[in-house]
């Protein structure tokens, strides 16, 4: 798969709009690093997670008794 | 009143007494609360120098606590096994009257006016916080520079890991006959099996996280450790409870303490096979290893058995907490970003960029992983692997050498913890042996969802069994 290269002009762009604290070497560090968590999240796509149930997020406050 | 160490001309007790033999020493009147405080924080003066275990230590009011509970003891008022025993917290969970800097520069000044619910019980049961404990900033990457890295006490030239680093080398140290943490990825157990002594992540939700600073509330567990496994189901015992209306709160059975007494003959224990890229050292695997024959030889069944890949739970928990955290942080990192230290603000920084769309897949691969380990279990009671591939780390160290194959820390170090809060499941790490360099290894054993007792029943079975939990670090004294 592909990972998408993000830019420091769409990291410095995503940051004003965001309002996101970041210094100048942060913004310029970013897109590297990006690349690299985001290449990480390739074995989350690959996995077959299509019998999970997505809604069952938090457990209900229950005691098991 | 014992003297254990002949040439102090003070009180000196002995530090490594497990807080269960301490415990019974209290109620017998061999030693007093006091005298026990005392000693520890004599020891925490000498050697938190060194180890940094503490970021502050409670000196007058662990004394007043002490006495307050002394004069309770003689007037027959018994608050059960806790009752005058020295324990450390980690500074990430809310003490009334005392700062609470959740190891961060941002909160170096925060002192909270309430107890977290943990923290309440605890003192309801008698025991004495002597110290809030150091850890790595927020939970999160490292320890921020105003508090310093913590050592450990088996090679001061090591690291404990983290996050509860604080916690566990405070044990180790005998600087605490027990300590709390909180582990959202490994923090109790990773730190308490490479400081050799007992770290337990109990079922997601059993102990209340309400005063806990949050790092990712879907993940975050609060938990005890400890010298034995016993001085840990005494913590235990006295930490968990459903908390009504608390919400993500649930209990275990209410089998007591002495239930981990019952031996484990008949039980199932599964050992996951190694998956493909998977590498643990010699001297790991055949630590664990023997620790499987001490199980076999006590009655328990050792099968092989195929879990989900701990790779891809790995990356499901750090998009988690990623993403969970830099949404809590992002105020105050607008607020304060220069009290931020570089490595959390990478952090934060990480996780305001990972997709929504990513999140809400971890989730997913999250809930998967959590249907598939629950069909693993049906089969076996508990689970038996490894906390890390290798013995603790020099400190600095951006590699691991795993028999000659140097792999990055990340997810390498780690592939072996965050599966169990992606699931929930109760996980304690246990002492089962030194390499050659006399450095602690340990075991891992895992459990069935709320089968908290049962996985310290089998921790309990395999010290009965073994002497590795008596041995203590060398060149701290008696």
């Amino acid at each position: 798969m592909r990972i998408p290269a993000v830019s420091e002009e769409a990291v410095r762009a995503y940051c004003a709009m965001y309002g996101i604290a970041a210094t100048d070497e942060e913004m310029r560090e970013l897109p590297q690093r990006l690349k690299a968590v985001l290449a990480d999240l390739r074995t989350l796509r690959q996995y077959d997670a299509s019998e999970s149930e997505m809604a069952v997020v938090f457990p209900v406050d229950a005691p098991a008794g | 009143m014992r003297r254990l160490d002949s040439v102090a001309d003070s009180h000196q007790l002995d530090p490594w007494l497990s807080l269960t033999d301490l415990s019974r020493d209290i109620h017998s009147g061999e030693v007093s609360p006091v005298e026990v405080v005392t000693d520890v924080l004599r020891r925490i003066a000498a050697l938190n120098p060194v180890l940094n275990c503490y970021i502050t230590v409670l000196e007058e009011a662990a004394l007043q606590q002490a006495a307050a509970l002394e004069k309770l003891l003689l007037s027959g008022i018994d608050l059960g096994p806790l009752h005058g025993v020295p324990i450390a917290v980690k500074d990430n969970i809310d003490t009334v009257g005392v700062r609470t800097t959740v190891g961060s520069r941002v909160f170096a000044d925060r002192v909270p006016d309430a107890d977290a619910t943990v923290i309440e019980r605890l003192k309801a049961a008698g025991a004495v916080i002597v110290g809030k404990a150091n850890m790595y900033e927020f939970a999160n990457g490292s320890w921020h520079p105003d508090y310093g890295e913590t050592r450990n006490p088996w090679d001061t030239s090591r690291s404990c890991y983290g996050s509860s680093s604080g916690s566990a080398s405070a044990v180790a140290a005998g600087l605490a006959h027990g300590s709390v943490g909180t582990d959202t990825g490994g923090s109790i157990r990773y730190p308490a099996a490479l400081c050799g002594v007992v770290g337990f992540k109990p079922s997601y939700g059993v102990v209340s996280r309400a005063g806990v600073y949050p790092l990712s509330p879907d993940l975050d567990h609060v938990g005890p450790l400890g010298r034995t496994v016993a001085d840990v189901a005494l913590q235990f015992a006295a930490m968990h409870g459903h908390e009504p209306g608390a919400g993500l709160s649930s209990q275990t059975s209410r089998l007591r303490v002495e239930g981990i007494e019952r031996g484990i003959r008949g039980l199932r224990i599964g050992t996951p096979r190694l998956q493909p890229g998977e590498m643990v050292a010699a001297e790991v695997q055949a630590a664990i290893a023997a620790a499987l024959g001490v199980l076999e030889s006590q009655g328990a069944r050792v099968v092989e058995v195929d879990v989900p890949d701990h790779l891809v739970s790995c990356a499901a928990v750090w998009t988690i907490f990623s993403a969970e955290f830099a949404e809590h942080e992002r105020a105050l990192m607008q607020e304060r970003p220069n009290d931020y230290s570089k490595v959390v603000r990478a952090a934060i920084l990480d996780g305001e960029f990972i997709p929504a769309t990513d999140y809400v897949r971890a989730q997913r691969v999250r809930q998967a992983i959590r249907a598939a380990y629950r069909d693993v279990m049906e089969d076996v009671d508990v689970l038996a692997l490894p906390v890390t591939p290798v013995p603790a780390l020099k400190v600095g160290a951006e590699t691991i050498d795993i028999d000659g194959h140097v792999q990055s820390i990340w997810p390498a170090f780690e592939r072996y913890c965050p599966t169990f809060n992606a699931t929930g499941l109760p996980a304690l790490s246990v002492p089962c042996g030194f390499n050659q360099q006399s450095l602690p290894l340990a075991l891992q054993l895992v459990g069935r969802h709320l089968g908290d007792w049962t996985v310290l029943r089998v921790g309990n079975a395999y010290q009965q069994a073994t002497t590795w939990h008596e041995s203590h670090p060398g060149g701290l004294g008696s």
